[in-house]
């Protein structure tokens, strides 16, 4: 009788906990982190770059380019593109580039809201190219995702994914390439 | 042969007969010194004594001699009887008439007197072996408050016991287990306060003991568990006087063994794992913050290493970045999976543990610094630990000794924890916590609930276990405990 109970305890604990080992089991070195994504529309393709952290401290961030037909499209071709597991629960930014319509942000904000490791505090804003603010060096050393994140915390602007989702008319930060680095612009941008 | 064989045996009138009797039974016992003597009346005895047992100035002053100079008449009949009455100088003398008793006697240091024409035999209290004295016991000291512990000689030990109860109401009840060792042993309490149900328990299973040797308490203690697969201890142990009375007081009961400082006091409560003796000897303020951190580190003791396990496993995303990415960076290059990196630390942390306890203590520190920082560092740098499981197995295993009394089931939980975390993730931890706390409330000591404090919680019922509440404020004994729950009347101010 108390083996039974012992197998009912283990069967019931290996099919609530949702068979983590078989999914979500990762070694940290095994994992790419991803910073910031930044989404583009050129040529007719939903193109997406993601700037990933670096574990060695010397090393700089490398940017991960794909594209696709639509965002699940991208983001599965994203993923096949690193060859390792990617860890969008630390994204810092998402950034959009401003050749989005607003239905294409919209589509894009949704589905990274389904994705449960997507973190919903994670910076939304906009830029005219998404590619070329991420390959931005930052001057501070950080991640460019990190950067923005703590430029936004710093000005009082709450551009968080939720907070964005919530709000019926959309606005989003904007930020300029200049010389290499970045800066947060006066104006704010309406996708249309 | 064993002392029972000799229930039925009983010595001859013919004095010749029974040394040759007591001798045959001692063969190739060179220990045995036998004295043969004749009294001013003409009458034969003999002394049987083991050599090294007796106080051979006592036996000479209270038993040789007045045997040699007694000028008096005898009777002859019913001389053992005589005597003890008239001639012998001993505080304790009784007259036996089996062999079994004489030989018990024999053995535990008493000397042995055998007349001619007598079938029964004196036993004289003639006890002398050295004993190591009372001494503060390694494993159970004190800043302040009481430094006397146990000796392995149980009269001694009953003595201290007695020193600190001076009560009629102290009941000691002699007890023998071990068909070999005779090992002897004291069932002790306070009469008006005790656990009746444990110690009807205690008595019950110790009859049902049937086992050729007691060498430790602990055997009793293992023979007598009714949770044999269970991690928990069921049966307090220490060496201290001052806590075997602080425990009667409680109504619990002792069980002295002889040949051990190690008194077992039953029931024992889970709460008992996180109480020092320290606790009691200082300001209740400091106590208080001790009582506390020791919860809080057997929790971490036990959940660390899986929890962060299962973190940088399977919930990357409730980890800070800069953390997840600290942990990442130093895992580059180790080549075992974390769940082996933190076993096989786990285990080398248990196994300097041990070491340290087993080496000389002047090797001790030795062996600290060059297992724990050397060994530890070149680990590190040549990236076969991560420097973060390091940190997190060697901060569970330091949380893990300030609860020594659960060293065991400490182990045990966390390698569990560890493989749960690792499989099944957070989740995993977590049934495994619940399953914990299941089994420590499904266990019971001697017929009393293991977390008898917490069934009915109330400030008097807690005050002695998650925290040490001002003494002026212990009311109450243990819920559960003792017939007689007040310990202290409140004071009217």
């Amino acid at each position: 009788m108390k083996i039974i109970k012992i197998l009912c305890c283990l069967s019931l604990v290996f099919t609530l906990s949702g068979c983590s080992m078989l999914t979500d089991y990762r070694e940290s070195e095994q994992v790419i982190v991803v910073s910031a994504l930044g989404f583009d529309y050129k040529d007719g393709a939903l193109k997406i770059s993601a700037e990933t952290v670096s574990k060695a401290e010397s090393s700089e961030s490398i940017i991960i380019t794909s594209a696709g037909k639509n965002i699940s499209n991208s983001i599965e071709n994203l993923k096949k593109t690193a060859g390792v597991p990617l860890i969008l629960s630390h994204c810092g930014a998402t950034v959009l580039g401003q050749t989005l319509s607003a239905e294409q942000i919209n589509e894009i904000l949704l589905y990274l809201c389904t994705l449960y490791e997507f973190p919903s505090d994670s910076r939304v804003m906009s830029s005219e190219n998404a590619l070329s603010l991420i390959k931005c060096k930052n001057i501070t050393g950080e991640q460019v995702g990190y950067g923005l994140m703590r430029l936004l915390k710093e000005n009082n602007i709450d551009s968080r994914l939720f907070v964005i989702l919530r709000n019926e008319k959309t606005s989003l930060p904007a930020f300029k390439v200049e010389k290499e680095n970045y800066i947060l612009k006066d104006s704010l941008w309406i996708p249309k | 042969m064993n002392l029972a064989d000799y229930s039925d045996s009983f010595l001859h009138s013919s004095i010749d007969e029974n040394i040759a009797y007591i001798k045959t039974i001692f063969l190739n016992d060179d220990i045995l010194r036998v004295r043969e003597l004749y009294m001013l009346s003409g009458r034969k005895c003999a002394l049987f004594f083991l050599d090294g047992m007796v106080n051979n100035v006592s036996l000479n002053e209270s038993v040789v001699r007045p045997l040699l100079t007694y000028e008096g008449g005898v009777p002859l009949e019913g001389i053992s009887d005589f005597s003890c009455l008239h001639i012998l100088f001993a505080a304790e003398a009784t007259v036996q008439t089996s062999v079994e008793e004489m030989l018990r006697s024999l053995l535990y240091g008493d000397t042995l007197i055998i007349f001619d024409s007598d079938t029964k035999a004196v036993t004289l209290n003639t006890k002398g072996w050295r004993t190591r004295g009372i001494s503060e016991p390694g494993d159970e000291r004190v800043l302040e408050g009481p430094r006397e512990g146990f000796d392995e000689a149980v009269m001694l030990n009953m003595a201290m016991i007695r020193r600190k109860l001076p009560t009629p109401d102290l009941k000691a009840e002699y007890v023998r287990v071990g068909r070999r060792t005779d090992t002897r042993m004291f069932i002790c309490y306070l009469d008006s306060l005790v656990n009746r149900t444990a110690l009807r328990e205690l008595k019950n299973r110790l009859k049902q003991i049937d086992i050729d040797g007691v060498l430790d308490s602990n055997y009793i203690n293992e023979l007598v568990n009714s949770n044999r697969f269970s991690l928990f201890k069921t049966a307090g142990t220490t060496e201290r006087p001052d806590i075997v009375a602080a425990r009667l007081l409680e109504g619990r009961v002792a069980l002295f063994v002889d040949g051990t400082p190690v008194v077992l006091t039953i029931p024992y409560l889970f709460s008992e794992n996180f109480q020092s003796d320290d606790d009691y000897y200082q300001n209740y303020i400091v106590a208080f913050i001790g009582r506390i951190l020791r919860y809080i580190c057997f929790f971490l003791s036990i959940s660390l290493p899986g929890i962060y396990l299962a973190l940088i496993t399977h919930h990357k995303q409730l980890v800070p970045t800069s953390f997840f990415i600290t942990v990442a960076s130093s895992r580059q290059g180790v080549p075992f999976p974390s769940v082996i990196e933190c076993l096989v630390l786990v285990l080398v942390f248990e196994m300097l543990r041990e070491t340290g306890l087993r080496v000389p203590q002047s090797m001790g520190h030795a062996l600290s610094i060059v297992g724990g920082l050397v060994i530890g560092q070149a680990a590190v740098e040549a990236k076969i630990v991560s420097a973060p499981m390091l940190i997190i197995v060697a901060a569970s295993g330091i949380s893990g000794l300030m609860v020594q009394k659960l060293k065991g089931a400490v182990f045990y939980s966390r390698i569990t924890l560890v493989l749960l975390g690792n499989f099944f993730g957070l989740f995993g931890c977590f049934a495994g916590l619940t399953a914990y706390i299941s089994v420590v409330f499904s266990l019971s000591s001697f017929g009393t609930d293991y977390t008898c404090a917490l069934n009915n919680i109330s400030f008097q019922s807690i005050k002695d276990t998650f925290f040490r509440a001002p003494i002026y404020k212990m009311f109450k004994r243990p819920e559960g405990l003792s017939r007689n729950e007040v310990r202290q009347k409140r004071s009217k101010k």
